[in-house]
């Protein structure tokens, strides 16, 4: 037999049939009505089957009666025939053209045809028609979908995560074909990144409430103490109330940092990087810090040549070197030495916050710019950080199309580098 | 005078509870980290453990497990005390034996009273009628003892307590909010999956005694009694 259009679409139509009546026989579980559950399939296949060739056959016996040709038939059966090829091209090259992996598995669950993209997802060369899911991704929920899919007609989503090397988390749809139609297709969307995001997102969320309760949880603590009694404890009043002030001015430091960073996520803040003076800068910067230096006996230099400028957002540019500056001091022991130091490299100018304070250990350097991150909590917070300071530098720095460089010894210092395009 | 160990990290906190647990009548030391807790612990031998979950060392929940691993240890209460207002980290917490829980900002009131409700419960479990007995367990409310023909069994306090409302209460079904309540003095909406863990750990450290404890599908535990079955 020549495979026409129709004869595929015949043994479409008998399979169909038969198939949903095959189904319904092994639901109905006695053995006998196994066996009538096939008979009543069978039949009702063959009748569909009937119909379907009296219904060709009239349509052919409708177009001899209006008296047309075979040629005639024959040019508008092409046309069809041509009409299903555009159809079935045009879908295959939307599946093909796809980002998703897809698959679609035949009635019992093996794979039938896929896209190149699923490949890529799944990260492996193997030949994937032929296979069962449990045996291309060896998890049992992802398989049981697809075995409802095709038997139930279940739709259900999965996630999929794959192990180490692969470490991805793949989002799985799963749907029958529909329709008259035996087999399952899913879609493959790689979600790893997105769920990375959420977890960062998660984090960021759990880390500001817990930094938020903690001034709240000592005002009110405090506020409490005072007001059921300790009012009259002349001893431990004052302090009580000087922690009081402390913690809401942590508290409005740290509401202050975080409203700049989301001004700063959201483009709210554009910066407009033009030439600048870095000495000039630099100097008005540690002008502003000279009296917290001098108060723990710090000595603060600047050197930086006259002449070097660079491509920056002045204000920006103070705000950073600020951050660094207050970083430098507060982790700097008395006595110790902090140098604003600027030096042209190529076509890049770099402006160096070099300090001889306590250092960070090496394994802290790689996450120093996140937020909330801190090599030492207590120290931290000894010492009024918020813990978003470093990463509003960076952030700052990004916006001025520079980037910022950490470099450290324990015991013997840090340097903080902000390199920027030359003006 | 009972003692508390505060495990807070912030200076200030750490200050205030020392403050209103010591105006409470409570004699307390402070330690800044899970592992100084856990030495601190040993030395300090305190009948509560007020535990910051946030820690700049360890996890709260990992110094709460050594907690209730260690034999000298395992019948010191503990309430944890939490910043994080997400409930997933309370229920870790008491399904790991945490006795109670506070969430920060929290009143300091209220984190006293938290704390002598914990202590009178504890209180509670070395008072009775004498011995208590089913099957093969017999569990001794005064020397805070629990033996399985003989055998001296390791629980924490709160397995005690769990057995010890179950053995007062033979062939009555309990349901899992009355256990919550009668045993971890909880009415809050938290997950009753903690009863369960504990009934499970129970059963675990009894072997083949712990049969005794019957599951009573939907609604809660009971005690067989041995007499109606025999």
């Amino acid at each position: 037999m020549t495979e026409t259009p129709q004869a595929r679409r015949i043994v479409f139509l008998l399979l169909a049939t038969l198939l949903p009546g095959l189904a319904a026989g092994i639901g109905s579980g006695a053995l006998a009505g196994v066996q009538t559950g096939v008979l009543a399939g069978s039949l009702a296949g063959i009748v569909s089957l009937v119909i379907a060739v009296a219904s060709e056959s009239e349509s052919a016996r409708a177009l001899t009666r209006s008296g047309e040709t075979a040629d005639a038939r024959r040019r508008e059966l092409a046309e069809e025939r041509d009409g299903a090829l555009l159809e079935v091209q045009t879908l295959a090259s939307a599946i093909e053209g796809m980002d998703e992996g897809m698959w679609i598995t035949d009635a019992n669950g093996v794979v039938l045809r896929h896209n190149e993209a699923l490949r890529a997802i799944l990260g492996t060369d193997q030949e994937l028609v032929g296979q069962r899911p449990l045996f291309l991704l060896r998890r049992t929920e992802l398989h049981d979908a697809v075995l409802r899919a095709c038997r139930e007609g279940v739709t259900s989503k999965v996630e999929v995560s794959m192990d180490a090397p692969r470490n991805k988390t793949l989002e799985v749809h799963i749907a029958p074909l529909g329709g008259s139609l035996p087999g399952s297709a899913a879609v493959f969307r790689d979600v790893t990144e997105r769920k990375r995001l959420e977890r960062v997102r998660q984090d960021f969320v759990a880390n500001v409430s817990h930094e938020l309760r903690t001034p709240i949880a000592a005002i009110l603590g405090y506020a409490e103490t005072l007001r059921s009694g300790a009012l009259s404890d002349a001893r431990h009043a004052p302090q009580m109330v000087e922690i009081i002030h402390r913690q809401s001015e942590r508290l409005g430091e740290l509401v202050e940092d975080l409203l700049e960073l989301s001004r700063l996520d959201a483009g709210e803040r554009p910066l407009s990087p033009a030439p600048v003076s870095l000495g000039e800068v630099a100097r008005q910067a540690s002008e502003a810090m000279e009296p917290r230096a001098a108060g723990k006996r710090l000595s603060l230099q600047l050197r930086i040549p006259t002449d070097l400028t660079a491509r920056a957002d002045p204000k920006a540019l103070e705000q950073v070197l600020l951050n660094l500056l207050d970083n430098a001091i507060k982790y700097t022991p008395e006595g110790g030495t902090v140098e604003l130091i600027g030096e042209r490299v190529g076509d890049r100018a770099q402006l160096s916050v070099r300090d001889t304070g306590l250092g960070i250990e090496a394994k802290h350097l790689p996450r120093l710019f996140e937020r909330f991150y801190r090599v030492d909590r207590g120290r931290s917070r000894e010492q009024g950080g918020t813990g978003l300071g470093l990463s509003i530098v960076r952030h700052l720095v990004h916006g001025m199309e520079g980037e910022v460089r950490v470099a450290s010894q324990l015991g013997v210092g840090s340097t903080f580098t902000v390199v920027l395009p030359v003006g | 005078m009972s003692r508390i160990l505060i495990v807070e990290d912030e200076q200030d906190l750490a200050n205030l509870l020392t403050y209103n647990l010591s105006a409470a009548g409570f004699e307390t030391e402070t330690s800044h980290s899970g592992a100084a807790a856990l030495s601190r612990a040993k030395a300090f031998k305190p009948d509560l453990v007020l535990l910051d979950l946030m820690l700049p060392d360890l996890p709260g929940s990992e110094v709460l497990r050594l907690i209730k691993e260690d034999p000298n240890l395992r019948r010191t209460a503990v309430v944890m005390v939490t910043a994080k207002g997400q409930e997933s980290d309370r229920v870790q917490g008491l399904e790991l034996g945490a006795d109670d829980y506070v969430v920060k900002p929290f009143s300091v009131r209220e984190l006293a009273l938290r704390v002598k409700a914990v202590l009178r419960r504890m209180a509670r479990d070395s008072e009775g009628t004498g011995v208590l007995s089913a099957g093969s367990i017999k569990l001794d409310p005064a020397r805070h003892e629990v033996r399985v023909g003989g055998n001296e069994v390791a629980l924490t306090a709160l397995e005690f307590r769990l057995l010890k409302t179950l053995l007062e209460r033979p062939g009555r079904v309990q349901t899992r909010e009355v256990l919550l309540s009668d045993v971890w003095g909880i009415e809050a909406e938290i997950t009753t999956r903690t009863v369960d863990t504990h009934i499970k750990r129970l059963r675990e450290k009894l072997g083949t005694a712990g049969d005794i404890i019957e599951t009573v599908r939907g609604v809660g535990y009971k005690l067989a009694s041995p007499d109606k079955d025999a």
